[in-house]
């Protein structure tokens, strides 16, 4: 059946519904990556957005128990130019609203050229489509992280250190990077209070991805700059602002953000590039305090992609080191983060 | 880091000779590096023997050796050079042999070069078979079992270790030459009998065969500081135990999950970083569909003809990258010129599939084995992007230019079920046809995957265009959306019923056409600056509007026998010329291993097939001043009259001109009334016709089809009943068209390329084939300027040019074949656009030819352009010889006595001051090394009586003559010493250097003949089938090799 994707500022984009027939608001953002599609539609970051695919053919390799990155979907709806036979039947059970058949080039270069937009699925594209695109409820008006953060402290047991998972949405890669390498990992939710946190007496924090805007977290912001002082911790794309902000800095929403599979990043104590999975929407102004150092940029627009505190074992990458979907060339981030928390002291990224 | 300061000088390897497995991929790649040296400040001085290149114009290099890549050769080029350093990574295996070579002889140590990016010990333990797999057992990396053996009978004690099926990969080789799977023992010991002569340290490696598991390959670069990143994978569509260039590919993987795909990424990181490779290399896996176990299977560490197609699949140029980190730059440094705002350091994301299909030269050996194994066999290859698979894999298989009209093989519908079977079962070109109609037939997906081994996705997705070829019939699917799935005009033609025409009528009352979109690297993430279009049936285009007035040039497709690189140089020189005059230049072409598919050559570039639809969009697309059809060989010539009639103009010659010089009839109407002989002969189209016209003309007889390319199925008939049979031949290979029998006349023969523009008339000079006709013109030997042309005859040759080009009106190229024999000068044919050897001839004089002609072509007058009259160039100071190469090693069964049916697919370039110097250079770059001091005859009785004088010449420069009975008899007669041999295995008992051989005639695969070529060939020992080039070659054996002159080409540019 025919449908719409029509954005805020009415442009129009025809496609065929897939998935569930309603439903299907949010802020339309776009992915490059090739590969993990299925990880993509789980990722809670992508909480309260349409995702497009810009690469055009999606569910050709169907769907596997190894690639959730959550129990279910998160993406508010999901935009291609061709889904294999699989799709539409896996985006129905998950109750996710699709629109296949998209030009979805025309669509990348529409968000590219004029920031990210509001948007709904919809079945016919008139005026009353625009205004309830309009009507979304925008990022940061909406408590997306309270809505995939897990509610209650849970414990996956492990023979390696105890890490405390500030958990704002958290990927499974990130869990499983940790117990990977043998930690015990306890997932707090991303209210907790850092005595909460303390309690636990973990070995070091991991404060985690998620949706939305990071200013608006306020209580976790002061969680984190409680638990800074004491603890060894790691922040990892949201949870990278966060700690920016718990430092004192500032963040700002992209026009367009990050999302895709090849990001290149430098890091600057060696000059070495590594191509990371990145999801973000808002970034870290590198006008930091004196006591946070920037130790990684992204080597196509400059933006902050790694800081880290001079003194205090406590550092934060924009990007994902597990990867899933995407590279894991900065897997070794996690080792390095075992590393300052089995020292309990300064280790930070060299 | 910037680029090196202590490097000054930088000596360039190029691939030489087009040769399966080693085409046109190189002199793409040599050229973006050159260029990339030259934007660093380094003097770049390159070395290859192809003048059918690009990388070998004298723009392109500081100095350009046109000499043959021989060791000896290079050390006295780099002895007169004193480069700092050799970049050898991007001649292909060639280049790479030759590096390894001149560092053992300690020449480069010797000279105090450095071999500059991926070090020694790297390109040795990824090329020595064993050394790999030590090296990746060190790094983890799983390959498949497999041991090295260097005898036959430790071949068959590995594979008894192993188990069969085996895989056979001879060490150093191309193309997987001398390689093979063997099944059984006694296939194995005949398969690695000759993988172990194939390679040049006389190793194979003997390894388990997974057939049927996924084929992946990914194209790594690294660079000296350990950044490494990955340009793209690409998915083998025929999975394992079909060699990757005979592979229909696509890019990215479709049917790799995340895991997978990143799983394979990162093992080749870890190999790029472990063997310490500083450039690019090509890594390919095998992995298992059931589950996720996978085997490293092969490491190149130097660009390929895989990183061709993965440069053009993304737009990220890797040849170009390679050369900057040899010279020092890391990958941050290195800007990313799509974007403008990124570098090299990233990874390409597509929003685009790529297909790629292999063109095979079935079609010019039809005894040829179609089967498809780990020894390639293609000449070239096809690109297609498109926005879905089926519309990319229909876009490959019309720019095939072959007889295929999307998935629909004309004869496959008469297959019986058996046949369909079989062909569903083996790899071969036919194979996509009949999966498709297996499918057709309603085979259920799983039965055809399973029988076939291609993942079910892939078979999902040809099904999706056949369930669209049914909906079409049954009228139940729109136009609209069997375009947008990708079905071309004329397969939508031809299950409707309907004209092509009216389908294109029928789409363009409806506003049915594609829109253009970019290939920009990032997948939209940036504004792109490259003009990178492909077509697609979407809603927006991108096509940016143009500035200045534009003109379209086509392209000549894939690299095949009888069209080459040489349609490649011409359309890349032509694309120059209209830059220079100011004009927007439009390519459309779809050969991705080409330098005219680069993105920066053209201003705009049309990755398409070259059909009239295809053309047509662009056309209306980009409203040109007119479309150039002189440069893109027979596929450009063939679409000139389709497109002036619907509207186009074409420029220069006109269309009519045109078809005057391809339709026998009015071409030889022209000629007797211009006075000007022709060998007597005609058109027929039927069995009848052609006996009777062979009754009054008397025989011998060449008899071939109109229309066709290279001389494909033409033949020498000395008998009614050998020209009947011709006949029939030649009316089956181009239906609708008549065939062609004229008187065959014996003499030498001559050849030239012209220029007019309709007044004037520019004669580069006048070539001579050392072969008497009868070899076809592009098989032959030919000499610039002739050394043996009566100056009468060439003046006659002259002015013959000059008359047909004011009687046909031509603007542009002239390209016409003569033969002289001792009395009359006769006309055998004239082309009307840029021919085979215009590059060549161009090379040998020093002038731009192409360039000159695209002037024209727009209307500038000869004579403005400083040539005026019939205005032939003085001789260059050096003579030219060209001597072609074949890649019979490759073809199986097929017949490798050269005739009047093209087969070579290469060609080199002798230049020296010294006419035998040259010729022997010539004859040398071509691959005829003698090794030892003896020659082996066996002639046909026809050529007896001229061998003694031949045989004499090969007697006084030291070669042993031996010869088989009947032949040894007239050499004694002639007064000779000659030792006769066994016919039946001369090679066992001798040490020969050089088999003569002429067949009594060619095809028979039954005669003594083709297997004494066949044995030879086995052996590495040179062949000559023509008595001709014997006695070229005789006249100059008793110079010295070693001590002939190396001198860079002189260019006069153009004014």
């Amino acid at each position: 059946m025919t449908a719409f994707l029509v954005l805020e500022d009415g442009a129009v984009f025809p496609g065929r519904r897939i998935g569930v027939p309603d439903g299907g608001a949010g802020e339309v953002v776009f992915t490059t990556s090739m590969t993990g599609y299925q990880e993509v539609l789980s990722d809670p970051s992508y909480r309260g957005q349409i995702v497009t695919m810009a690469y055009p053919l999606i569910g050709n390799y169907g769907f596997s128990a190894e690639a959730w990155e959550a129990e279910g979907p998160h993406v508010a709806g999901f935009v291609v130019r061709h889904d294999h036979a699989g799709l539409d039947g896996f985006l129905r059970e998950a109750e996710v609203s699709g629109l296949a058949g998209v030009d979805t080039r025309a669509l990348v270069l529409h968000l590219r050229t004029h920031g990210l937009r509001r948007g709904v699925i919809a079945d016919s594209p008139g005026p009353e489509a625009v205004r309830r695109a309009a009507a979304v409820v925008p990022p940061g008006m909406r408590d997306l992280v309270g809505e995939v953060s897990c509610r209650e402290t849970r414990r996956l047991p492990g023979p390696g250190p105890r890490i405390a998972l500030i958990d704002c949405g958290v990927k499974a890669g990130i869990v499983q990077a940790l117990r990977r390498r043998g930690c015990e990992v306890v997932l707090v939710p991303h209210d907790a209070a850092p005595a909460a946190v303390e309690a636990l007496d973990p070995a070091g924090v991991l404060v985690s991805n998620g949706p939305g805007d990071p200013a608006v977290l306020a209580s976790t912001i002061a969680t984190v700059r409680a638990l800074v002082e004491r603890v060894p911790l790691m922040g990892i794309c949201l949870g990278h602002q966060l700690l920016a902000l718990a430092l004192g800095g500032r963040t700002y929403k992209m026009k367009f953000g990050h999302r895709g599979s090849n990001q290149p990043v430098r890091e600057a104590s060696n000059g070495r590039v590594m191509i990371t999975t990145q999801n973000h929407g808002y970034a870290v102004d590198p006008a930091l305090p004196p006591d946070v150092e920037i130790t990684h940029l992204n080597l196509n627009d400059h933006t902050v992609e790694g800081l880290r505190h001079r003194e205090l074992p406590a550092f934060s990458v924009q990007f994902h080191p597990e990867g899933r979907p995407g590279p894991g060339d900065a897997e070794e981030l996690y080792d390095r983060f075992l590393a300052m928390a089995d020292e309990g002291t300064h280790a930070g990224s060299r | 880091m910037p680029a090196r300061a202590d490097l000054r000088k930088v000596l360039v390897i190029g691939s030489g000779p087009i040769v399966i497995g080693q085409a046109a991929e190189f002199d793409y790649s040599g050229t973006q590096a050159c260029r990339a040296l030259s934007e660093e400040g380094i003097e770049v001085v390159l070395v290859n023997s192809n003048p059918a290149t690009i990388m070998t114009d004298v723009e392109v290099a500081d100095r350009v050796y046109v000499e043959p890549l021989l060791p000896s050769f290079l050390e006295r080029i780099i002895e007169r050079e004193r480069p700092d350093g050799l970049l050898a990574t991007l001649g292909g295996q060639t280049g790479l042999n030759l590096a390894l070579a001149l560092a053992e002889d300690g020449v480069l140590e010797r000279f105090g070069v450095e071999l500059l990016g991926t070090p020694i010990e790297a390109i040795r333990t990824a090329e020595d078979r064993e050394k790999f797999r030590e090296a990746m057992l060190r790094l983890a990396q799983p390959v498949p079992p497999g041991q090295t053996a260097t005898t036959v009978g430790a071949c068959l004690q590995a594979a008894a270790d192993i188990g069969y099926p085996v895989v056979v990969r001879p060490a150093f080789t191309l193309g997987g030459t001398g390689g093979g799977i063997a099944y059984s023992a006694s296939e194995l010991a005949e398969i690695a009998g000759v993988g172990l002569q194939s390679s040049p340290i006389h190793q194979v490696l003997i390894e388990r065969c997974v057939l049927g598991w996924k084929e992946i390959e990914y194209e790594v670069m690294r660079d000296a500081a350990g950044t490494a990143i990955t340009v793209c994978n690409m998915e083998n569509i025929d999975p394992m135990g079909v060699h990757t260039g005979d592979s229909i590919v696509v890019a990215p993987s479709q049917t790799l999950d995340d895991i997978d795909y990143q799983r394979l990424r990162t093992a080749a990181l870890r190999i790029i970083a472990g063997l310490g490779i500083a450039g690019g290399c090509n890594i390919q896996f095998a992995l298992d569909p059931r589950g996720r176990d996978y085997y490293v299977i092969e490491v190149n560490p130097r660009v390929s003809r895989s990183s061709a197609l993965a440069s053009k699949a993304t737009g990220y140029p890797i040849a170009r990258t390679a050369a900057k980190i040899a010279v020092g730059l890391h990958l941050d440094e290195i800007r990313n010129r799509v974007t403008g705002a990124t570098t090299a350091a990233f990874e390409p994301a597509l929003d685009y599939v790529v297909a790629k299909i292999p063109r095979w030269p079935f079609d010019k050996f039809p005894e040829m084995d179609r089967r498809l194994g780990t020894q390639m066999k293609a000449t070239g290859e096809v690109m297609a992007i498109g926005r879905t698979l089926p519309e990319a894999l229909l876009k490959a298989l019309r720019s095939l230019d072959g007889p295929g009209r999307g998935l629909l093989w004309p004869d496959a519908a008469s297959w019986s079920e058996t046949e369909l079977d079989g062909r569903i079962a083996e790899p071969s070109d036919l194979r996509l046809f009949a999966v498709a109609e297996a499918l057709r037939r309603g085979r259920p997906r799983e039965a055809v995957a399973a029988r076939t081994h291609i993942d079910p996705y892939f078979i999902g997705q040809v099904e999706e265009i056949v369930a669209c070829e049914r909906a079409l019939a049954h009228g139940t699917v729109s136009l609209a959306d069997a375009k947008r799935l990708g079905l071309p005009d004329a397969a939508i033609a031809a299950i409707t019923g309907e004209a092509e025409d009216a389908v294109r009528a029928r789409r363009q009352a409806e506003g049915i056409r594609p829109v253009f979109k970019v290939v920009d690297t990032c997948a939209g993430e940036f504004p792109a600056q490259t003009p990178y279009f492909y077509s697609t049936y979407e809603t927006e285009d991108e096509v940016p509007a143009a500035v200045r007035p534009r003109v379209v040039v086509l392209g000549s497709g894939p690299i095949r026998i009888g069209q080459g690189i040489e349609f490649d140089y011409a359309t890349v020189h032509a694309v120059k010329a209209l830059r220079e005059a100011g004009y927007e230049a439009v390519i459309v072409n779809n050969n991705p291993e080409t330098v005219s598919t680069d993105f920066d050559i053209s201003d705009r570039l049309y990755f398409e097939p070259l059909t009239l639809e295809d053309v047509l969009h662009v056309v209306e697309r980009e409203r040109p001043l007119g479309v150039l059809v002189q440069f893109g060989g027979q596929t450009a010539i063939n679409l000139a009259g389709p497109l002036a009639a619907a509207g186009v103009r074409v420029l220069g010659t006109a269309v009519d001109a045109l078809d005057v010089s391809e339709d026998r009839e009015k071409f030889y109407d022209l000629l007797r009334r211009l006075d000007v002989p022709c060998p007597e002969g005609g058109a027929v189209t039927s069995v009848a016709g052609a006996r009777g016209l062979v009754a009054r003309i008397g025989l011998p007889v060449l008899v071939r089809p109109s229309y066709v390319l290279g001389g494909r199925g033409m033949e020498v008939a000395a008998t009614e009943e050998a020209a009947a049979a011709a006949a029939v031949k030649a009316l089956r290979a181009g239906p609708g068209y008549p065939a062609l029998i004229d008187r065959y006349v014996a003499g030498m023969e001559l050849e030239l390329d012209a220029i007019g523009d309709g007044e004037s008339v520019l004669i580069p000079g006048i070539m001579e084939h050392v072969e008497r006709a009868g070899v076809h013109s592009g098989d032959s030997v030919a000499v610039f300027p002739g050394q043996h042309v009566p100056p009468s005859v060439a003046e006659r040759a002259i002015e013959i040019a000059a008359l047909l080009s004011r009687a046909l009106g031509v603007r542009g190229f002239l390209n016409v074949q003569y033969v002289y024999d001792g009395r009359a000068l006769y006309v055998l044919e004239a082309n009307l656009r840029s021919s085979r050897t215009v590059p060549f001839v161009s090379k040998a004089v020093g002038v731009p030819l192409v360039q000159i002609a695209t002037r024209v072509m727009l209307g500038d007058a000869l004579a403005d352009l400083g040539f005026s009259g019939v205005h032939r160039l003085a001789a260059p100071p050096r003579v030219a010889v060209k001597a072609p190469v074949f890649s019979m090693e490759k073809l199986g069964r097929a017949e490798s006595a050269v005739g009047p049916e093209m087969k070579s697919t290469g060609e080199v370039m002798g230049i020296d001051a010294d006419p035998g110097a040259a010729m022997l250079k010539a004859l040398t770059a071509s691959g005829i090394l003698i090794r030892e001091r003896s020659v082996l005859a066996a002639l046909a009785d026809s050529d007896k009586p001229q061998a003694g004088e031949v045989f004499a010449a090969f007697a006084r420069a030291g070669l042993r003559l031996f010869a088989t009975p009947a032949t040894a008899a007239a050499l004694r007669a002639a007064g000779l010493p000659v030792v006769d041999v066994n016919p039946e295995d001369p090679f066992a008992s001798h040490a020969i250097g050089l088999v003569v051989n002429t067949p009594t005639r060619g095809g028979d695969s039954g005669r003594d003949g083709f297997r004494l070529r066949r044995q030879a060939l086995a052996r590495r020992i040179p062949c000559l089938t023509s008595l001709d080039t014997a006695r070229a070659l005789a006249e100059v054996l008793s110079l010295d090799p070693e001590r002939l002159a190396v001198e860079p080409l002189a260019g006069r540019p153009l004014q």
